[in-house]
């Protein structure tokens, strides 16, 4: 994505990246990119609630104002279930089962 | 501390694993205008696309779709095979927020949403041809969109 963002970057039009895997973020930059600490392949949120999507959305655009230079990785301070990261196990299972 | 996904998204053999590119670009765009003012185009790696459009191939594919903006999702397939995708097959607005940048858009906080959004695959491993194919189609289509922002969400 971030080879994609940065092409497009290149022609002219600005963008923002919002992603979930922030080591790939990091050795792949995108000239804007906001990190958010959700699972991967959920980055707007769970499923059927539409308030926690835009509530994500909305965020990730007000940050846009923060960036002043190429490659910035900015956090969102959301988080999935507060201080509860059982989320983990189950992405672990999805992408490496027995890993 | 960030979840480690890389150890997990590689295969266990050096020999097969794939390293991440940086592009050499390194672009930095201002807006044009507040964003309140703006045109705003969703792009996706999740390989969706009108069950009406040619499926994506498995691996290696670099074409994209271009997906009318308000569609609705039971038009939509989702061709990327990603284990993590049980929760976009549910509600696609979990990686393809149409409906919360409508919301936006109605609260003044956008201009509005480009009139379509666009579609491909992700982890190709092809990057000359991602950079220099695919992007920069898209790139055409964004601008003859007008399009003020481009908004990426990776699968």
């Amino acid at each position: 994505m971030s080879l994609i963002a940065n092409a497009v970057e290149a022609s002219g039009v600005p963008t923002l990246v919002i992603g979930t895997v922030r080591d790939l973020m990091e050795l792949s930059p995108a000239p804007r990119a906001v990190f958010v600490d959700y699972p991967v392949g959920r980055t707007f949120g769970p499923p059927n609630q539409p308030a926690r999507h835009r509530e994500v959305l909305r965020s990730a655009l007000e940050l846009l104002p923060s960036f002043v230079r190429y490659g910035q990785i900015l956090d969102l301070p959301l988080t999935w279930n507060g201080p509860d990261r059982a989320w983990e196990t189950v992405v672990r299972n999805e992408i490496a089962p027995g890993r | 501390m960030p979840f480690p996904y890389l150890p997990l998204m590689n295969p266990a053999d050096p020999a097969r694993q794939r390293v991440p590119v940086a592009s050499a670009l390194h672009a930095f765009s201002p807006l044009s205008q507040p964003l309140a003012m703006s045109s705003i185009a969703l792009l996706t790696s999740s390989a969706v696309r009108l069950g009406t459009q040619p499926a994506f191939a498995s691996r290696d594919d670099i074409t994209y779709r271009r997906i009318p903006f308000d569609v609705p999702a039971t038009d939509l397939v989702i061709d990327h095979r990603s284990p993590v995708g049980t929760d976009a097959k549910i509600d696609l607005e979990v990686v393809v927020p149409r409906a919360a940048l409508n919301g936006l858009s109605a609260e003044h906080v956008i201009g509005k949403p480009a009139t379509a959004w666009f579609s491909f695959s992700g982890g190709i491993p092809a990057s000359p041809a991602v950079e220099d194919e695919l992007a920069a189609s898209l790139a055409g289509e964004l601008r003859e969109l007008g399009v003020d922002l481009a908004l990426l969400a990776p699968y």
